[in-house]
């Protein structure tokens, strides 16, 4: 497949302007916004790899540790994630249920997922099908901040319900995991670079000189 | 983007501006997994690390019991979490499985005890209030042994007293459990001091065990000689001493309780008596110096005793067996009937029987009792000092008996006719030996007063029915002869009859004659002398 990388052209990634440029060993600039561009974002692959694997590290706690704690006259009570989908669900709010269960279950493990497959396929320099894992990938450029409502929520809770032994919610270890996942699939979606997937396929069609150099 | 195949046709593209590379640290981006692994690593070591034994009590009923949710606490501080809540597989119990925090662990020491903390109104008061609201809790209370077990049974009911308070436990035994209960105020001179803890039926069933705690100043005069007593409701005793009532304070005969006190000894009263002329100077330098009766172990054994009076009785360290045989009505006899010399109790009855001899069929009723020999204090009549008993026993008593030493039935009460055994001397009765083959040995009886009156009255009675016999036999019918005499003379056609009325003619004749002469001798009283005056005067 034809890229731009392979004739010379490069695109900045700030302000847009496509510019000819050469394989070199120097710092390329932007002519016009002066920022730093690269023909592929460097290590991309390998900070991306990081960055999932301390998600998936952390999305365990996340998930089994209490996101809040609401405590009131009646005790305290700490709930994870999970209980708060079961809660939901058992209280006839089962549309709500399903929300949290997407919004805050089903996308970060999904995000993870895709994220691990387009690695690998990147990674084994895959030409299964571009356009769909690229199709993946803004999809999940796109939802990943939608997992940061629970957060938000837990944050306003926390800040607004303080009313000393009436009733006050604390935000629990889990939400602080649950945030660093949020915000490391962000993170992780922002370092992977797409355009290695037009290489991988580009590079079936050996297409390879370029795009071994590039890599790196 | 099919025009992307012109790229390289446009020439007018601007260049782009190279400068000299920025030496970076290329990997420092493994640095977040790093440290979001140590993060996890910890978060994992600290939940193993916290992570306490898991154990499983069996509740009656699971009532307010959510897994997930209620907690086990220990002076109202959270140390486990009941995970789930489960039925046992015979249906009969509720097993919580409760997982203990880490510095919680010695909680699953064999002794700790469990119980659910629900809203509860005793006569002690009202506790658990605050589970109204937040649900009931798991309370525990720590154990002391050293064994670990996993699974537990709960307490149906609040344990009176948890681990902690000072003080020390003590085990009465009693025939019956009364009116005590857990809760049960325990008092010491009408303070109260402690409570029944617990109590439990012993294995054979023929005795009841209560556990009493008494709290730390005053666990200290419970010493080994300590009595324990009931001290609850009113006690009517019936006795050949008439009627008794005896009442501890009000809220004991309300509400019920023990009591104790360690019983004066011979000792302690001879110090009070040695230290009274200057008291207070030597008493306290004697109770420093003097613990006479030690403090008792921990879960010593006490017998409760159903009275003050019982309890309080002094222990007779021997006791001697007799037996009184009886050649009379035993009624209103019973045992434990005092057995009393000249009026000192010195033992009590402890078997009543009738036996008959199979040769010569003579019945007796042989009464035994038990006898405190040591009550019997050895004193010099003249110095008043006390001596040691005499070794030989047997031989006093033969002196003893053939002194005179007899037993005799006594009415203790004529209201109630109750009866006790009178031990005295009577010189005058017959001869005796002792049979000191025999076990137990034989007290000779003597016939009491009360049977004496009875024999005379039986006498008398017998006499007079003699009497009357020999009225009706012999008397009688001499009798009957005479009145069957008597009506014959008194017959209207009898000669008794007949002269009579012939008797009573003449006797009135002679009576007109009487009275005419009477009348001339009124009139003309100078005939007396005169004679007769001639009929013309007249």
């Amino acid at each position: 497949m034809l890229t731009a990388a392979s004739k010379g052209i490069i695109g900045c990634e700030t302000c847009g302007l496509a510019q000819r440029a050469f394989p070199t060993t120097q710092r390329l600039v932007c002519s016009r916004c002066g920022a730093d561009m690269h023909f592929r974002k460097p290590n991309s692959i390998s900070q991306t790899w990081a960055l999932v694997i301390s998600a998936y590290v952390l999305i365990i706690p996340a998930n089994l540790m209490p996101v809040m704690a609401t405590g009131s006259l009646f005790g305290t009570e700490k709930d994870t994630i999970f209980g708060g989908v079961v809660f939901l669900w058992t209280s006839n709010s089962q549309i709500l249920a399903i929300i949290l269960f997407c919004a805050s279950i089903v996308i970060p493990f999904a995000k993870l997922i895709s994220l691990t497959f387009l690695l690998i396929s990147v990674q084994i320099r895959s030409s299964w099908k571009p356009k769909v894992r690229a199709k993946l990938y803004r999809m999940v450029e796109a939802i990943g901040r939608w997992s940061m409502i629970d957060v938000y929520v837990a944050t306003m809770l926390t800040a607004l319900v303080q009313f000393g032994n009436l009733m006050n919610i604390r935000a629990g270890a889990g939400a602080i995991a649950f945030a660093t996942v949020v915000v490391l699939t962000i993170f992780a979606a922002k370092s992977f670079d797409p355009r290695l997937i037009w290489d991988a396929a580009d590079h079936s069609k050996n297409n390879d000189n370029i795009a071994e150099e590039l890599h790196v | 983007m099919s025009d992307t195949s012109q790229g390289p046709e446009f020439p007018n593209l601007p260049s782009v501006i190279t400068k000299a590379q920025r030496r970076w640290a290329p990997q420092l981006i493994w640095i977040i997994p790093i440290v979001a692994i140590l993060v996890g690593l910890g978060l994992m070591y600290k939940a193993v690390i916290d992570h306490g034994p898991t154990i499983t009590v069996a509740f009656k009923s699971g009532d307010g019991l959510i897994a997930g949710k209620t907690n086990v606490k220990y002076k109202e501080v959270d140390i486990g979490l009941v995970k789930t809540v489960i039925l046992s597989e015979d249906h009969q119990q509720v097993l919580a499985t409760i997982e203990l925090n880490k510095d919680a662990s010695a909680f699953s020491n064999k002794d700790t005890r469990f119980w659910i903390v629900r809203p509860r109104i005793t006569a002690s008061g009202v506790t658990g209030l605050s589970t109204l609201l937040d649900g009931p809790f798991i309370a525990a209370d720590i154990g002391k042994s050293t064994e670990k077990i996993d699974s537990f049974v709960a307490l149906e009911v609040p344990p009176i007293l948890t681990g902690g308070t000072p003080g020390r436990e003590f085990v009465l035994r009693a025939p019956t459990l009364g009116s005590h209960n857990v809760g049960t105020p325990v008092y010491f001179r009408r303070l109260n001091v402690g409570q029944v803890v617990a109590y439990d039926l012993d294995k054979d069933g023929k005795n009841v065990s209560i556990r009493v705690f008494i709290d730390a100043p005053y666990d200290q005069y419970v010493t080994n000689n300590t009595r324990f007593w009931n001290a609850s409701g009113i006690d009517v005793s019936l006795n050949s001493d008439g009627i008794q009532v005896h009442t501890e304070s009000l809220v004991a005969v309300v509400a019920g309780g023990i009591a104790f006190e360690a019983p004066l000894t011979s000792q302690d009263i001879s110090d009070r008596l040695v230290n009274h002329p200057n008291q207070t100077n030597v008493s306290d330098t004697k109770q420093a110096a003097t613990p006479l009766t030690e403090r008792a172990q921990p879960d010593a054994i006490f017998s409760l005793f159903p009275t003050r009076i019982v309890a309080m009785k002094q222990p007779d360290a021997r006791i001697e067996r007799f037996v009184i045989n009886f050649k009379q009505s035993v009624r209103g006899l019973s045992i434990g009937a005092p057995v009393e010399f000249r009026g000192v109790n010195m033992g009590e009855v402890v078997s009543i029987e009738t036996a008959m001899d199979p040769r010569t069929y003579e019945i007796v009723q042989p009464v035994e009792i038990f006898l405190y020999p040591d009550r019997l204090h050895v004193r010099s009549l003249k110095s008043g000092k006390l001596l040691p008993p005499p070794e030989n026993e047997l031989s006093r008593l033969k002196t003893l008996i053939s002194k005179g030493f007899r037993a005799q039935l006594r009415t203790g009460s004529y209201l109630t006719g109750q009866q006790y055994i009178g031990l005295d001397f009577f010189p005058g009765s017959p001869k005796y030996t002792l049979d000191v083959s025999k076990y137990p040995l034989e007290i000779p009886a003597i016939p009491g007063a009360f049977e004496d009156i009875e024999k005379t009255m039986a006498d008398v009675i017998k006499n007079t029915d003699k009497l009357v016999k020999k009225l009706d036999d012999q008397i009688l019918p001499e009798f009957d002869k005479t009145l069957k005499n008597i009506n014959a003379i008194t017959a209207g056609d009898s000669p008794l009859q007949t002269d009579m009325r012939d008797s009573l003619r003449e006797l009135t004749k002679a009576a007109s004659s009487i009275k005419t002469l009477t009348d001339m001798l009124d009139q003309q009283p100078q005939s007396l002398i005169f004679g007769k005056p001639p009929e013309e005067s007249k």
